[in-house]
């Protein structure tokens, strides 16, 4: 079964002066459990697909499905809901709320969900120590490093159970090491628990790892190998 | 989740320290600004209250009906036993009463004449429930021993000064007497007092209450009877038992019914007041407004990594706003603060206008103006710095909350 559709799907950013086609007509679809990585270089439209897929952004044309529910016929709120309930982020920045603990990070999505506190609570602390964070639990994101805060976000992104994860450059900012490691956890967690991934990547590192990898150029779907 | 937006927004605050340690002191001050002027403003106004009813007014005034819009000896009780039993029913409200005969009428020396009210009272009395004999800057109060061969009076020092006498001085007093005859008669200056108003020292002259009574032919008989409460709120209890006890042969009026301009200033005082807070904090929600702005600016990315996650845009708009009532809960404080610091380094002690006295005598309050607050208007105060703050913030908050993600995710 189909987690991800995209028919046909064209994106153009327009400016008052300029209008830039980011996607010309991508066709693509992303099953359940996959590992997937979507490579190009800059400019190619891999961050455009991946905020598509992630119903951050819609499309100028075209038609995107998520867990079965085409995108283009939600309202703003519905697209919400299904951000919060469907769809795990990780971000080149980590993006974590600088305020709230590790804990109050993973718990997060949870809490949008009206997950129970007591239910909460146990699932981030069971992630956080699967992540390798056991100790970590009440660190702000100043008082950890890189490579933990990429662990945390991973956390969050999964704690909340969704259909799948969308992971933007999440090696962008981690040294080699550091970087081979939080892959290799994505990758037992795809293995064990079955959860999809799908990145952005330009990282040699991710394409090598990802057992299907779609190649962009100039919007369009260049290549898509299964490895 | 509204307890983890909050905490998300208390938190929020420390993140730049130092801006918001500018906001906080900027509310601050203007909370701090409010309550002085507060304070100080209905001190003032309750220092003219105190004066008028205190000096000469009183509480409640009884008198025959219509005597307080036509004040002559035609409507004078000519039997006021009535009117006396009638406050001496009321025993646990009244603090006390004095029998009074007033009337208009003319005040000459050898030099001059004035016009003036002339007031016949039970010195006793009198001197318990008014401020007059602890205002006697020279000579006495009336001693209560009146003779017909030594009248007693007292006299303002304005009017001493127009009529060009002192104690000792003999000045005579005319007056509209009974059957459409002029009354007069002569009287010691016994005394001469200084109150914060200039009028009153100028127009109120004090007789034994037999004296007035002979000079206007109405023996027994009183102009009024007026009242001095235990306690300021029982004041229209009082006027409604006593409206009720005695009929409407009877007016009975309270010192705000008696004194409208009065009241009307004490008006002007709680709107300018107002008006003059409200500026206050109207300035100062730009400058907060602004630094909201730069925090939720600074936060672009933030916001649209929330939104990505699946919070609705109401929910950051709220987080903004709590951020706002923080910072304009942790104001109020400061400005209380300001305020208690001030208090017991000596503003408590009262307010030394001196150098203002002749102005503040026209208002009839004292050079040292004491600080009195008002419940009502202190909870407005600080209702009003809240709201402003939550105000300012408003704008800010509707920008987070219309971020999109995906433009506010790609924001450095």
């Amino acid at each position: 079964m189909n987690i991800v559709e995209v028919i046909g799907v064209e994106k153009v950013y327009r400016t008052d002066h300029v209008a830039t086609q980011a996607l010309r007509g991508v066709d693509l679809a992303i099953g359940a459990g996959e590992f997937t990585a979507i490579a190009g270089p800059s400019g190619s439209g891999k961050t455009t697909l991946l905020n598509l897929i992630g119903c951050l952004d819609l499309p100028t044309a075209g038609r995107i499905t998520v867990a079965g529910r085409d995108v283009g016929q939600l309202s703003a709120a519905e697209l919400s809901d299904l951000r919060r309930d469907r769809i795990g982020f990780v971000f080149q920045a980590y993006n974590l709320i600088p305020v709230l603990t590790a804990r109050e990070n993973v718990e997060f999505v949870m809490l949008l969900q009206r997950v129970p506190e007591k239910e909460r609570a146990g699932r981030a602390e069971a992630i956080l120590r699967e992540v390798g964070l056991a100790d970590y639990l009440d660190r702000r994101p100043t008082e950890m490093s890189g490579g933990q805060q990429q662990r945390v976000a991973v956390a969050r992104a999964i704690a909340s159970e969704p259909a799948l994860v969308l992971a933007d450059e999440p090696t962008a900012n981690l040294d080699s090491t550091t970087g081979a490691a939080l892959l290799d956890l994505m990758r037992s967690l795809n293995e064990e628990k079955g959860i999809t991934f799908v990145f952005s990547t330009h990282d040699r590192m991710v394409m090598d790892r990802a057992r299907r990898l779609v190649s962009l150029h100039d919007g369009r779907v260049a290549a898509d190998e299964a490895r | 989740m509204e307890g983890t937006l909050a905490r998300i927004a208390w938190r929020s605050i420390f993140r730049n320290r130092r801006r918001s340690a500018v906001i906080v002191a900027s509310v601050a001050v203007g909370v701090a600004g409010a309550i002085f002027m507060n304070v100080f403003m209905w001190g003032m106004a309750e220092q003219m209250v105190a004066s008028t009813v205190n000096s000469f007014l009183g509480e409640i005034q009884i008198h025959r009906n219509g005597f307080a819009d036509n004040p002559v000896v035609g409507l004078t009780m000519d039997a006021p036993r009535p009117a006396i039993a009638a406050v001496e029913r009321l025993d646990g409200m009244v603090r006390g009463y004095a029998p009074r005969v007033l009337t208009r009428g003319l005040a000459e020396s050898a030099t001059n004449a004035s016009g003036v009210q002339i007031i016949g009272v039970d010195a006793a009395r009198e001197s318990t429930l008014t401020s007059v004999a602890r205002r006697i800057v020279d000579g006495t109060f009336l001693t209560g021993r009146s003779s017909p061969r030594r009248k007693e009076v007292v006299i303002g020092d304005a009017l001493a000064g127009k009529l060009g006498v002192g104690v000792g001085r003999k000045i005579v007093l005319v007056a509209q007497a009974t059957g459409g005859e002029m009354g007069s008669d002569a009287f010691r200056v016994i005394g001469i007092f200084r109150m914060p108003s200039e009028d009153l020292n100028r127009t109120l002259v004090w007789v034994d209450l037999a004296d007035a009574q002979n000079m206007l032919g109405i023996d027994g008989g009183l102009s009024e009877v007026m009242v001095m409460l235990r306690h300021e709120g029982d004041l229209t209890a009082a006027q409604d038992a006593l409206a009720r006890a005695l009929g409407p042969a009877y007016e009975v009026r309270t010192w705000r019914e008696a004194s409208k301009a009065m009241v009307v200033l004490i008006q002007l005082f709680d709107v300018s007041t107002l008006i003059m807070m409200a500026i206050v904090f109207f300035a100062a929600t730009f400058g907060i407004a602004n630094t909201m702005l730069m925090a939720v600016f600074e936060r672009t990315r933030e916001f649209g990594i929330l939104r990505a996650l699946g919070t609705r845009p109401g929910a950051l708009f709220r987080m903004v706003i709590y951020e706002a009532a923080f910072i304009g809960a942790l104001g109020i404080a400061g400005g209380m603060l300001i305020i208690a610091i001030l208090y017991v380094a000596g503003l408590g002690k009262g307010l030394d206008l001196s150098i203002f006295a002749q102005s503040l005598a026209l208002f009839g309050t004292d050079a040292v103006i004491r600080p009195r607050l008002r419940p009502g208007l202190f909870a407005v105060s600080l209702a009003m710095a809240e709201a402003m703050t939550v105000l300012a913030s408003m704008w800010p908050a509707l920008r987070a909350a219309r971020l999109q993600p995906a433009d506010a995710i790609r924001r450095q």
